[in-house]
């Protein structure tokens, strides 16, 4: 069995600093190391006792416990979100949704029954051409022209490329 | 927490009287957070309440001795466990639950410290109660000023890095996590976080020796 390599004070006052003064929290090799140390050194025994005062002097911090105002509060978020979610969603009355239907389908009978004779129901390929983000059918024709050529040109390509001979 | 009762009959072939007339088996089912994290994120507002039951007094302790100030932590673990109510879809399973909730509860203490700085210049800082030499015949009341000042004053991620691994009992990874860097770096602030507590306390330390 191989003796663990030992540490020197400096090196010690160092782990101290890293891993505090509570040994049993010191990954398990350079516990070994410290204890071997400090079995022998009367400096490290003064280095971890001034390092054990200071974690003495931290733990006498008191610290207040949480109110039982505060964990009501906190308990109460969900109840509270989901209340303020229902305020802010607008048909959230009953009669409110009533209205809006009924607002909505005399709209709809207004304009269809004024502007229905003006509307070009036919011109289906202006419609795609806003839909596809190009509001002039011109170009969007000379767009399908153009990539129809491009598509014929990569077939042939692709064609020829099949079948030319493996000789060649 | 949930509990479960069962009432086991007699197991064929053992003699009644060896046993005891009914065998009720008090188990208690402790529901992991990461579970209820699941649940929280499709609503039940039971699963949160238990999170919030575990984790609400060190959360506080945390944000109580990032901030030095009991309003501010609790407005702090306030906004955390709005944040778990509302965003618990998102956490995603790499850290434990309450690891997620001390980085949220962290990064919101430190914007707070942040706009503090912003309206507090740094002659006031020096001026806390806390970061005056102590005296030798320090009472209790003074000792805990002069510890929380010297926290106080320290840079704010050393103090977190302190406070997670001493106070919340953290290990060095989970606490890294927390604080979003590597684990050399998280040691690296303990080890300046722990030098300049000691140089700070130095006098009251010599006091308490005699």
């Amino acid at each position: 069995m191989t003796r663990p390599v030992g540490i020197d004070l400096p090196q010690f006052e160092g782990l101290l600093d890293l891993h505090g003064a509570k040994l049993e929290r010191w990954p398990e090799e350079q516990r070994h190391r410290a204890e071997a140390l400090l079995s022998v050194s009367e400096a490290a025994r003064a280095a971890l006792a001034t390092a054990q005062r200071l974690e003495g002097l931290l733990d006498a911090l008191p610290v207040p416990e949480p109110s039982r105002a505060l964990a009501a509060r906190i308990a109460a978020l969900p109840q509270q979100s989901l209340r303020r979610r229902a305020r802010s969603w607008p048909f959230a009355a009953p009669a409110v949704p009533v209205f809006g239907w009924a607002a909505a389908a005399a709209l709809g009978l207004f304009v269809g029954s004024s502007s229905l004779p003006e509307l070009d129901l036919f011109s289906a390929r202006s419609d795609e051409a806003v839909l596809d983000g190009n509001p002039d059918p011109s170009d969007a024709e000379t767009d399908e022209a153009d990539s129809g050529d491009d598509w014929n040109e990569l077939s042939e390509l692709t064609l020829g490329a099949l079948l030319a001979p493996e000789d060649e | 927490m949930a509990s479960l009762t069962l009432w086991q009959p007699f197991p064929l072939g053992l003699d009644a009287g060896a046993v005891q007339e009914s065998v009720e088996v008090q188990l208690t089912v402790t529901v992991d957070d990461a579970a209820l994290m699941e649940q929280v994120a499709q609503g039940d507002a039971a699963a949160y309440r238990t999170l919030v039951e575990r984790h609400l007094r060190g959360l506080h302790g945390f944000t109580y001795r990032m901030l030095g100030s009991r309003a501010e932590a609790e407005e702090v673990c306030q906004e955390t466990f709005l944040r778990l109510w509302k965003e618990a879809s998102r956490y995603v399973a790499r850290a434990k639950p309450s690891t997620w909730l001390y980085r949220i509860a962290h990064n919101l203490a430190v914007d707070r410290l942040r706009r503090r700085r912003e309206t507090i210049s740094s002659g006031d800082i020096e001026e806390l109660p806390g970061s005056e030499r102590p005296s030798a015949g320090l009472q209790d009341k003074q000792l805990s000023e002069a510890v929380q000042g010297a926290l106080a004053t320290l840079p704010e991620r050393q103090r977190a890095a302190l406070v997670l691994v001493h106070y919340q009992g953290m290990s060095n990874a989970e606490a890294a996590v927390v604080l979003g860097v590597n684990v050399r770096a998280l040691e690296s602030l303990l080890a300046r976080g722990r030098r300049e507590l000691r140089e700070r306390l130095a006098q009251f330390q010599e006091g308490s020796e005699t």
